[in-house]
């Protein structure tokens, strides 16, 4: 048995309002380009630290996660009072690297597509190695990782969990890993020549003034029978949540979609029951 | 007369209300000359409300003042609508200026209840109308409805003051909604955004922005209602917190306005993707296009290999303008006739149609694999795969808000293209045994639109895998579920069924195993009867039966022959015709031909009591062989006399009234029909007297009524559950198939389900159908004969017995003509209304017999949109009908009197004949309108008293019937039952040739009369009065 082999399993203290994976069981990753980074951590061989590290993200040990350019900071509470500090470090690449990287996506229109509908492209890699770069780490050399705790395995149970974590934050967001590389999104879009805009809300309409006509003032014109549109059951409920996605590092006992998914299903027939409903006066009821 | 307001303002509905001056004044004194004219106090708001029924919480601070801004000529504000106050004769044109009005701000939860009553109905309570304002609310209510049912809203998180947060939901407009939104916006009455804070500018905020902040705090509300309060204990971090105060009936978040600040920006990152696209000015769209196939392909039956090509283009769609189209080619390569078009998608639209496409991708694997192209115009699907993307696909990208444009060609998804048809064998040939009630054997054929199935083709279906089928030139695709259920169908057949049953199926309503059922064919009797209903009154018509006096007319005919061949069956028919056409001469045709036919059990007519003396008149005219009993007042037989008696009838009248109250003794008689006339009397299926309707034994059941039942759905369920019972299913479950999708919903399938259901047993024929047309001549004169109430009744004859002791003693010849004149000038204020006989002020509903039949008639008539002249010979009753009618349907009701100027009269006439949505009733003198005005916007003429002479009467109904007039005129003439009122009416018609020399201009030859005559003339009879 080696050092690395022998491992005492420890208990952590509980967390309230630690940030829980949102998968409550199987892969942190669904898409391919979290799961290449989770492949990374995997291929380290750290044995049960991998399932501990498992077990501690869907617990909600990680307090705390800052991601910036080149180096992620988290705090992970362990057994001991104090929580441990883990830090993962990436190399960021250059301002003149991602120019040409960006002039390389620039020339295909899938590129634009899948970022702006906040997907990574399938052949992001083949881009950044013909540069000679590299977007996603290759174990050992290019990752550097760190934690307070007492553990000497490197990496350990605590740097999994935030490893994990991230994981799920990329496969909802491809940006951060290019934050991580040194890139935000913005400047990445404005570079490949798209126009972002942050507000994705609409424009107030255009003041209207009040006639003084009373012919005008007063009166609504007839409206259509349909006009309040017809009833089409959803296919499927909370389509609109689901399309959006899990909510970055969630930190709620259960995940908005499964606290809402029940309210969502029950909404609309409440809601014709309450519209249908009339009071005694007006119309006979059934 | 108090018209109620609501605007939107500040998160809140406001309501207030507009009361006419002397009401205003009454109520509270104005604090200053300058204070708002019609204010309505809060505390006259809230009895309002509690009129019909409603009770606003007084929770919340919610009374106060606000400003509002309105239409103001010199120093005073222009009320809204005539019913308030008549409006100044406008010299210089209006301008905006602030006005302090008491207003009760409604939170969601208190807007709801008076929003969903308000619905469709012009006046809440009589004296409490509803303004354009308040309606518009109630129509935006319902849109906010169907957003919730429909599920387009998100969480989110609000600062709704300074540094306080909420949890709230927002609607979001996908496609569809956001036309309607933009539609619902432009149709906001100015009024209802018109409240403001400041009072130097008005205000002018988008009726856009007004409206989406009112349906967000609805759809807030409604989404509420559904959730399931979570329990007491706080989440530790504020995602937690957020969730829940989520599901909690008050959103409210305490804690660290810092930490809800982030988390609020959190929320903004999470939903920008999504949000963008939603707020694009444009959407992306997929048009399926079918496989290029030979047209000239003789087989009807289509079924396409495995290879061939479907295609699926990308387009955008503007916005604001549906019909403008861009593909996906055009964007990458903009064009010269593609220029414009772009120009209207944005600067932006390139990078649109790629995140959307983008989006598509991770719902639609097809559109995933297309994007390795650069330029990604469309892709390529083979069968299996369009039937996957029609099946699947399209729904999940429909629901997310693109557009899916199928081929021209389509039958339509919903459609369920394999039907079964039955073919039943009935096992007799008489129609002596044939009921409703018997088993029949029943074969099943599988019919694919119009195309048989053999088995074997049946087969062959099953063995698709994808089977999207041409059939005739036309795409159906089907469901494995449908082609199992035929199959099984088929090898099934000698299912029995009974008649009934096979009814239902013939209707087109029913389902068999999953399958529609496309048509029925029976032979023998059973045949007729299916063919017989398909008719209406197309039927073979029956010779009227000779002891009815009355000519019908060819409609009528019909009508009647309808009734028999819809009664032998054992079914239930509802008469539905038009005011005026006839209903009351068709049933008693078809009564004397049951009695002729040889049946000697009575029937039961049961009607308002303000017409049983209408229907014993005219029984006596049209049908005098048959004896008829009216069945009313407090000396009316009981127990075993009744029964006797009743027996002895071919008819007995009686009133609804009576119906619940002597159901006993009624449900002891078995009665050979039950006759419901003015049947909307038991719409309400709960009623006692709707009950005792159903519990009444009877083999025929008829129902008749002058309103369109078949736009009301819960009146329907009621009169079909007296008609037919159980044909149309248990309450619960009618409610559940067709009263919620239809009256909430506007589900159209379900529209035309019940449609064809309810259809053969009702016939409704309109005044105008071109078949009536041509039997009804330009104008008819119709009497309708009235009781008096028990009040009405006691006058009269105070009057009488005043008179009579008088005129003994009276020698005078001037001094008795005098006396005779103001008797019969106060009798007929009597007949009219107690009110003005006593010059009282007294409440006017419920005591008058003319003026309940007027207001019954009156709803009749505006139900189909016409005009009415009334006219009448006193002006205080002039003054009376106009103040009830404007109070019980806050509707404007016009009244032209010798008291107006020239320039007032030509006014009102100017507005009944020109005006769009103009008042539809003119009440007027018949002195002072009487003669040359031109009034033919009405069609319908009323006396509500006469004059008595021909030629002053014919006069005022010309107002109407004249050159300009292209419709039937129908005059109705009040008549007193039993009341000098109807013996003068009596005499005229026997000396019509001589009326007008009898009677001149004047009532002088009443006084001509000797004592006894007069008396006679007077005196009351027992059938004067209804109760």
């Amino acid at each position: 048995m080696g050092y690395y082999d022998y491992y005492a399993p420890s208990r952590p203290r509980k967390v309230n309002g630690g940030i829980k994976a949102q998968s409550p069981r199987g892969a942190f990753a669904n898409r391919w380009w979290a799961k290449r980074w989770i492949a990374v951590l995997e291929g380290f061989n750290i044995g049960a630290r991998l399932g501990r590290g498992r077990s501690y993200a869907r617990q909600g040990q990680v307090l705390d996660i800052q991601i910036a350019p080149g180096a992620v900071k988290a705090q992970v509470q362990g057994s001991r009072p104090r929580p441990y500090r883990v830090r993962i470090e990436l190399q960021p690449l250059s301002a003149a690297q991602w120019r040409k990287l960006t002039t390389a996506m620039a020339a295909e229109a899938r590129f634009d597509a899948k970022l702006l509908a906040g997907e990574m492209p399938t052949d992001i890699e083949a881009v950044f190695q013909a540069e000679g770069l590299a977007l996603f780490p290759k174990a050992h050399d290019d990752l550097k990782t760190e934690c307070s705790c007492p553990d000497g395995s490197n990496p350990c149970k605590h740097i999994a969990a935030v490893y994990y974590l991230l994981g799920e934050a990329f496969d909802q967001d491809p940006f951060l890993m290019f934050r991580l590389r040194g890139m935000e999104r913005e400047t990445l879009l404005a570079q490949l020549g798209e126009a972002v805009s942050d507000d994705a809300g609409e424009p107030p309409a255009e003041p209207e003034p009040l006639p003084a006509d009373p012919a005008l003032f007063w009166t609504m014109p007839p409206l259509r029978e349909t006009e309040a549109g017809s009833r089409v059951k959803p296919a499927q409920s909370a389509t609109l949540l689901r399309r959006l996605g899990p909510f970055p590092f969630w930190r709620g006992e259960v995940s908005p979609l499964e606290g809402l998914d029940p309210l969502y299903a029950a909404m609309g027939t409440r809601a014709l029951e309450v519209l249908g409903r009339v009071p005694e006066h007006s119309e006979p009821t059934l | 007369m108090l018209v109620l307001h609501a605007a939107f303002h500040q998160d809140r509905l406001h309501l207030w209300g507009e009361s006419s001056p002397e009401a205003a004044l009454a109520a509270a004194p104005p604090a200053s000359p300058s204070a708002y004219p019609y204010r309505t106090a809060i505390s006259v708001l809230r009895d309002g409300l509690a009129l019909a029924g409603l009770s606003l919480p007084t929770s919340e601070p919610t009374a106060g003042e606000s400003t509002i801004w309105l239409p103001t000529q010199g120093d005073a504000p222009l009320p809204s609508s005539p019913l308030v106050a008549e409006p100044p004769p406008s010299r210089k044109s209006p301008t905006l200026a602030p006005w302090k009005i008491p207003t009760l701000a409604l939170t969601p939860a208190d807007a709801l209840p008076l929003l969903t009553a308000v619905r469709a109905r012009p006046a809440l309570a009589p004296g409490v109308g509803v303004s354009d304002a308040l309606r518009y609310w109630s129509e935006a209510l319902q849109f906010a409805g169907t957003l919730v049912d429909r599920q387009q809203m998100l969480p989110d998180l609000v600062e709704s003051q300074q540094d306080v947060y909420r949890a709230c939901w927002t609607p979001l407009f996908l496609g569809e909604d956001r036309a309607r939104l933009e539609r619902l916006a432009r149709a906001m009455p100015p009024v209802a955004r018109a409240l403001h804070t400041e009072d130097h500018a008005p205000p002018d905020t988008a009726p856009r922005d007004v409206l989406r902040a009112f349906l967000a705090g609805m759809v807030d509300h409604l989404v509420r209602q559904a959730a399931v309060p979570p329990d007491k204990t706080r989440p530790a971090h504020a995602h937690g917190q957020w969730l829940q105060a989520l599901r909690r009936p008050d959103g409210r978040l305490k804690g660290d306005p810092a930490e809800w600040r982030q988390l609020a920006k959190q929320i903004r990152d999470w939903q920008r993707p999504l949000l963008r696209l939603v707020n694009a000015p444009y959407r992306l769209c997929f048009r399926l296009e079918e496989p290029a196939l030979d047209e000239e392909d003789p087989d009807p039956l289509f079924i396409p290999d495995a290879e061939a090509k479907w295609q699926v283009h990308y387009l955008l769609q503007a916005r604001d303008d549906p019909s403008l189209l861009v593909s996906a080619a055009g964007v990458w390569q903009p064009a010269p006739d593609t220029a414009a078009g772009l120009k209207t998608l944005g600067p932006q639209a390139r990078e649109g149609l790629l995140a959307s496409l983008g989006q598509a991708a991770a719902l639609c694997p097809a559109i995933e694999a297309s994007l390795r192209q650069p330029a990604p115009v469309g892709c390529r699907l083979d069968t299996a795969a369009a039937f996957r993307f029609l099946g699947e696909d399209a729904p999940v990208l429909e629901q997310n808000g693109f557009g899916v444009f199928l081929p021209a060609r389509w039958a339509g998804r919903r459609q369920a293209r394999l039907t079964a048809h039955a073919q039943a064998k009935t096992r007799f040939t008489s129609k002596a045994g044939m009921t409703l009630d018997r088993v029949l054997d029943v074969r099943w054929d599988i019919v694919l639109g119009e195309t048989g199935l053999t088995p074997e083709e049946l087969q062959a279906l099953t063995q698709l895998k994808a089977p999207l089928i041409r059939v005739r030139g036309q795409w159906v695709q089907l469901s494995a579920a449908e082609i199992q259920a035929a199959l099984a169908l088929q090898q099934k057949s000698g299912v029995a069924l009974t008649g009934r049953e096979l009814l239902r199926l013939a209707l087109g309503v029913e389902t068999v195993a999953g399958l529609d059922v496309s048509t029925v064919h029976a032979d023998g009797p059973l045949g007729e009867l299916l063919a017989g209903l398909a008719q209406g009154d197309q039927i073979t018509p029956l010779p009227p039966p000779p002891g009815l006096t009355a000519t019908l007319r060819p409609y009528q005919t019909r009508g009647y022959a309808w009734l028999d061949f819809l009664t032998r069956w054992g079914l239930g028919a509802c008469l539905a015709d038009d005011m005026g056409l006839g209903k009351t001469v068709q049933t008693l045709a078809w009564l004397q031909r049951l009695r002729e036919a040889g049946e000697s059990r009575p029937a039961l007519l049961i009607c308002p009591t303000s017409v049983v003396g209408n229907w014993r008149k005219e029984a006596a005219r049209f049908t005098p062989q048959l004896p008829v009993r009216v069945h009313h007042g407090a000396g009316r037989d009981k127990g075993e006399t009744f029964v006797w008696q009743a027996q002895q009838q071919a008819m007995v009248l009686s009133s609804y009234g009576l119906l619940h109250r002597d159901l006993p003794a009624l449900q002891t008689v078995e009665w050979a029909a039950v006759i419901l006339d003015e049947a909307q009397n038991i719409k309400n299926a709960e009623t006692k007297q709707a009950k005792a309707a159903r519990a009444l034994r009877a083999e025929r059941r008829i129902a008749l009524t002058g309103t369109p039942v078949e736009n009301n759905i819960g009146d329907l369920w009621s009169i079909q559950e007296f008609l037919n019972p159980g044909f149309l299913g248990h309450a619960a479950r009618f409610k559940r198939e067709f009263f919620m999708p239809i009256q909430v919903q506007r589900d159209e399938n379900a529209m035309n389900r019940l449609q064809r259901l309810t259809g053969p047993f009702i016939l409704r024929r309109l005044k105008t159908d071109r078949a009536i047309i041509q039997d009804l001549p330009d104008k008819r004169e119709m009497k309708v004969y009235c009781t008096l109430t028990q009040e009405q009744a006691t006058l009269y004859a105070a009057v009488v017995q005043q008179a009579e002791a008088v005129l003994e003693g009276m020698e005078d010849s001037m001094g008795r003509r005098g006396l005779i004149l103001s008797t019969l000038l106060r009798l007929k204020q009597v007949c009219n209304h107690p009110a003005q006989f006593l010059a009282d002020h007294s409440p006017i509903p419920g005591r008058s017999g003319k003026l309940a039949r007027l207001t019954d008639m009156l709803e009749e008539i505006q139900a189909v949109d016409e005009r009415t002249l009334i006219f009448t010979q006193f002006a205080e009753m002039g003054h009376l009908l106009q103040k009830y009618l404007q109070e019980q349907w806050a509707r404007e009701v016009l009244f032209l009197h010798g008291g107006l100027s020239k320039t007032q009269r030509d006014r009102r006439v100017d507005r009944f004949q020109n005006e769009a949505a103009g008042p539809p009733v003119f009440i007027l003198s018949i002195k002072a309108g009487g003669t040359g005005l031109n009034l033919t916007r009405a069609n319908h003429v009323f006396h509500f008293d006469r004059w008595w002479n021909p030629a002053v009467e014919n006069q005022a109904t010309d107002r109407a019937f004249r050159i300009g007039q292209n419709r039937q005129v129908e005059v109705h003439k009040f008549v007193c039952l039993g009341t000098v009122e109807e013996r003068i009416d009596e005499l005229i018609e026997r000396k019509q040739a001589l009326a007008e020399k009898i009677v001149g201009n004047g009532e002088g030859w009443i006084t001509e009369l000797s004592t006894d005559q007069l008396k006679d003339l007077f005196r009351l009879r027992a059938e004067a009065v209804e109760e």
